[in-house]
This record gives structure tokens, sequence and C-alpha cells, in this order.
């Protein structure tokens, strides 16, 4: 058993003639903070997906929890112990902030109520009102509270404070870093 | 045809889908739900008329048994899956919302034609299943069709979910 929570070893992702990911070593270790850099295309996005088995990919080795991500069944488990938030923050738009809240919670048996509680009232969000009705920095909080109430270990975030103004950012940074205490 | 159309792959191109996936739950376990609550969309859109011309059939000094509405209904429902399920296999393939229906449409001018031109095509097609035909004329229930409607039903539905279950999202 390896203290790594995600593992990567020549990993590769190609589209066609395209190669998304060339041979990506990672080696990410319990409780540490790891950012990905780099232009439009370089295979971020494609990354985060493999590692939560969204994505299939074309060589190498992948294994988050040392479970291999495209074996049968690790898929499930690894979501279950996840969270992820989508750069497109793309949520269920036909739903009111609360129903979304209580949907997510109905798969996770670890979520934290106590921390849902605090994030709608620091975050600000209407529990009433429809997803397709908040504006971008409203639909990236509900989606990193979504994701921090989950009671994961990894949190996988993709420009987890896009469209939010600098004092948001620093409140969604604070509440990543320091769950609990934003 | 609708009920069909615009699945999972669709939306998570156009956002929702990607979400739904990155939930604990397997691919087939999504597919199988979307496609339980359409096929039961399906019943009710076929149960319903049926239903409702049974019950008010006396009002207008007219007699239509629930039971026979009730196998009427069955037969649309069981023959309108082979369509249903046709364009869900096509929403598992193409990512817009277009081009599933807009086949199936293409289909069904294809066999009209090949029917207004070849009157004994018409047994080879879901048509006398849908309309209950044999049924109208002598009781019998078409249960060999119904059973190959149910069974290519399923198979499409299997190849959808496989599909998906293969997909890059």
């Amino acid at each position: 058993m390896t203290d790594l929570v995600i593992e990567t070893k020549d990993l590769r992702k190609s589209y066609g003639a395209v190669e998304a990911v060339r041979g990506l070593d990672l080696r990410i270790p319990r409780g540490v903070i790891c950012g990905f850099l780099g232009r439009n295309g370089a295979g971020k996005t494609t990354t985060m997906k493999m590692l939560l088995g969204l994505t299939r990919r074309t060589a190498g080795i992948a294994r988050v929890f040392d479970l291999d991500v495209e074996a049968p069944r690790s898929g499930t488990a690894i979501r279950g112990r996840t969270a992820f938030v989508s750069d497109e923050k793309d949520l269920y738009d036909g739903m009111t902030v609360a129903e979304m809240t209580r949907f997510i919670a109905s798969f996770f048996s670890r979520w934290r109520r106590d921390l849902e509680d605090l994030y709608v009232s620091r975050f600000g969000l209407p529990p009433a009102r429809r997803v397709k009705t908040l504006s971008r920095g409203m639909r990236t909080k509900l989606a990193v509270l979504l994701a921090l109430c989950r009671g994961a270990e990894p949190l996988v975030l993709d420009e987890p404070t896009g469209g939010l103004d600098p004092a948001a950012t620093e409140q969604v940074l604070q509440a990543i870093v320091s769950p609990g205490r934003c | 045809m609708l009920l069909g159309a615009g699945g999972i792959v669709s939306q998570a191109t156009r956002g929702g889908g990607l979400y739904t996936f990155s939930l604990p739950v397997f691919r087939q376990q999504i597919v199988a739900a979307r496609a339980s609550v359409a096929l039961l969309e399906l019943f009710a859109l076929a149960a319903v008329p049926a239903v409702v011309v049974a019950v008010l059939s006396s009002a207008v000094g007219q007699s239509y048994s629930l039971a026979d509405g009730l196998v009427h209904a069955g037969l649309l429902f069981g023959g309108g899956a082979v369509f249903f399920s046709f364009t869900f296999l096509m929403s598992s393939i193409f990512t817009d919302t277009w081009r599933p229906p807009a086949i199936m449409a293409a289909l069904f001018f294809i066999i009209a034609t090949i029917r207004m031109l070849t009157p004994g095509f018409t047994r080879f097609t879901l048509a006398p299943v849908i309309t209950g035909a044999s049924y109208v004329s002598t009781g019998d229930i078409p249960w060999t069709a119904l059973s190959l409607s149910v069974l290519t039903s399923t198979v499409l539905l299997f190849l959808a979910a496989r599909n998906v279950a293969r997909r890059d999202f």
C-alpha cells in the first residue's frame, strides 16, 4: 500500500493524430496541493478526466488510491472518494440550489452537512433559486460547495475560481485550503 | 422517437452530463435510468389515450373495453419501443440533438416509400404490431412479432449502453 493518492507513469492520450497528453509522470502524495500550469490545449483537463475515468488513456499507467483508473469498478470507487469541479461548472440547470445539494449528497455517505450549511450561508447561495438563473460566479461557488461537502480526499479542481471576483476568489481559495474556516 | 433524442452524450457536450459521469455510479446505471424513465413515458403516451377512449366510449353510446384498450396500448408500446431504442442508440453515437431524430425520420420515409411501392412489404414492418391489425380482425395478439420487437429494443438499448460505457467525455 502506497501513500500516493495519484500516480501516473508515461501517461498518454491521443485524439487521432493530436497528442493531448504525452508521457506524463506524476506522483502526488496525501496532503499536498498540486497545480497544473499550461497553455490552452496542453492536456490539463484531459489529465484530470483520465484520473477520474471520464476519458480513456491511450497508453501508460494511471492510478488513484492505488486503483487502476480503468479497471472494472475502480472508476466508481475513485469517484466516490474524489471531488471534481469541471471548468464548465456544468450543473443541473433545472434544479434549485437546495435540490441540487440534496441530490448530490445522496451519492456520498460521508457528506458533510455542517459544511453544506456553512457554505450555503457564507457563499450567499439562495437555496430556492434555480441553477440556471445563477450567475457564473454563483455557479462556481455552488460547484465548489458540492465538491467540498463530499468528504472527499483529493479535490480535482479545474479552474475553480473562474468567473469569481477577487473577494470571492479569496473566499473560495480559503474554503479549499481550510475547509470549514472560510 | 423524440423521447430517444437528446441523450446523455449530447448533454455531456452541452453541460450537466459530465457532472453526472463524475458521480460514483456506473455509466450503464445512468443509461439504464434514462432509458427506464423514457420507456415509462412511452408507456404512458400509449396507455393514457387507450384508457381515456375506453372510459369515454360509453358517453357517446359506444363500447370499447378497457382490456382491449390496454392490449392496444401494449402493442403500441411494444412496437414503438423499437423506434425509441433506435433513436436512443443514435443518441449514444452523435453528440448533437438533431441527427438522431433526422435519421429516424429519413428511415420512416424510406420504409413508407417501400411500403407504397411493395404492398407485401408491410408484414415485415412494425406496422401490423403497432396498429394491432391481427387483434382487431381475429382477436389474436401477435406474440411472435411483439417478442421480436421487445428483443430488438433490448439489443439496441444494450448497444447504446455499451457505446456510452466506451466513450470519452
